[in-house]
């Protein structure tokens, strides 16, 4: 049942991350746009990259959560990539907060998220939940239905001494 | 007794999703036809527009859209930028200058939206991608007597970023008229629009008037 869980949660979210990622990469003047009004980051070459770059990255990951291929990293370069939007998304939502004295929950702006115009709150736990989700994923064995769960090369074999005890020799 | 156990690296997976996400993202980015330019300046910081106009928290922009538009119209002359109003480009509607070229109209958003609904006669001039148009554009904007930029209006710098441009490849800047109202201004209005791309612009026009002139029992 657990695997089963595990499996809805990774198709969710790389699902997602496809779809969100694949708007972005078609408009990425927008997207260029929403990063300018983040204000966070200045010279013109580190926007263009993360508006230019960023995207296609997010559906790289999204589709190797989908078919299950190196679910550590993908999953888990997938949750540090929500925590950095949501540190991105609190840092602004406290600039407007102080600055146009609105209630907290009551803020809404275009996060760049791909999903137009949000009320900052429910982005928040969305996001938080999304990323505790992934990490899950990114430490959870084994996986249903996924191609390559786990890119590893085997190296130097090493010798251990099954007497009692196992001490490597 | 020993047993063999075989570690395993895990480096190529990383490897795998950061190396080859990373020049994946590279490759497909420059082979896109949206894709950006890494190296260029698209808010040309030069001219001090980096006080980004934080359009898109609409629960803290009180302010209406008139006084959107006033604050760019101030912006815009700060820039020594000239304004046009709206009931000036409706004129221009009437204008036998703008069919002939000696005035030249230009749209600043983007295809889609310029494909959605335009002001007849507007040429695309999308300043993120004006590679693609200035060919077309700027040879007319060097030998009309104004050129009228707009974009979607209020606090939209769409239309400034193009008459930058067009500004830094020649055409004089007594020249460049902005309208600060733009699209929106122009819709709140109810003034005939166009569609689609610029080729028709003037039957679609005409066909507007027509209308208006019979509704209005006017010859």
């Amino acid at each position: 049942m657990k695997d089963w869980i595990v499996f809805i949660i990774r198709i969710f979210i790389g699902g997602m991350f496809v779809y969100l990622g694949w708007t972005k990469t078609q408009d990425p003047v927008s997207f260029l746009k929403t990063i300018r009004e983040f204000d966070l980051l200045q010279a013109p070459w580190q926007m263009n990259i993360v508006a230019a770059w960023l995207p296609w990255f997010e559906v790289w990951c999204g589709l190797l959560l989908l078919l299950g291929v190196g679910i550590r990293v993908s999953a888990g370069s997938v949750a540090a990539l929500l925590l950095g939007f949501t540190g991105m998304i609190l840092w602004r939502a406290l600039q407007v907060h102080s600055a146009g004295n609105i209630a907290f929950c009551e803020i809404q702006f275009d996060c760049g998220c791909g999903t137009g115009e949000v009320v900052v709150c429910h982005k928040l736990i969305q996001n938080v939940i999304l990323s505790l989700a992934s990490f899950w994923i990114a430490f959870v064995n084994p996986h249903k239905l996924a191609l390559w769960p786990s890119i590893r090369i085997p190296i130097s074999p090493v010798a251990v001494k099954q007497s009692g005890s196992d001490s490597v020799t | 007794m020993e047993k063999e156990v075989v570690t395993k690296s895990s480096w190529p997976e990383w490897l795998f999703v950061l190396g080859l996400g990373a020049a994946l993202s590279v490759i497909l980015n420059h082979h896109s036809k949206s894709g950006l330019d890494i190296g260029r300046d698209y808010f040309l910081s030069s001219i001090g527009s980096n006080n980004a106009q934080k359009t898109s928290v609409t629960s803290s922009s009180g302010i209406s859209f008139e006084e959107e538009v006033q604050e760019s119209i101030n912006r815009l002359q700060q820039k020594g930028f000239q304004a046009i109003s709206t009931v000036d480009v409706v004129a221009l509607m009437e204008d036998p200058r703008l069919e002939s070229g000696e005035i030249v109209l230009i749209d600043a958003r983007n295809e889609a939206l310029f494909q959605e609904r335009h002001i007849p006669g507007a040429y695309l001039f999308d300043h993120y991608q004006m590679e693609q148009y200035v060919d077309l554009v700027l040879p007319m904007c060097q030998i009309a007597e104004q050129v009228i930029v707009y974009c979607s209006g209020g606090h939209c710098e769409d239309s400034e970023f193009t008459a930058t441009d067009l500004q830094q490849l020649g055409v004089p800047q007594e020249k460049l008229f902005i309208y600060a109202a733009g699209m929106r201004g122009w819709n709140e209005g109810g003034y005939p629009f166009a569609t689609g791309d610029r080729f028709d612009d003037f039957d679609e026009l005409r066909s507007a008037q027509e209308t208006n002139s019979v509704a209005s029992g006017k010859p």
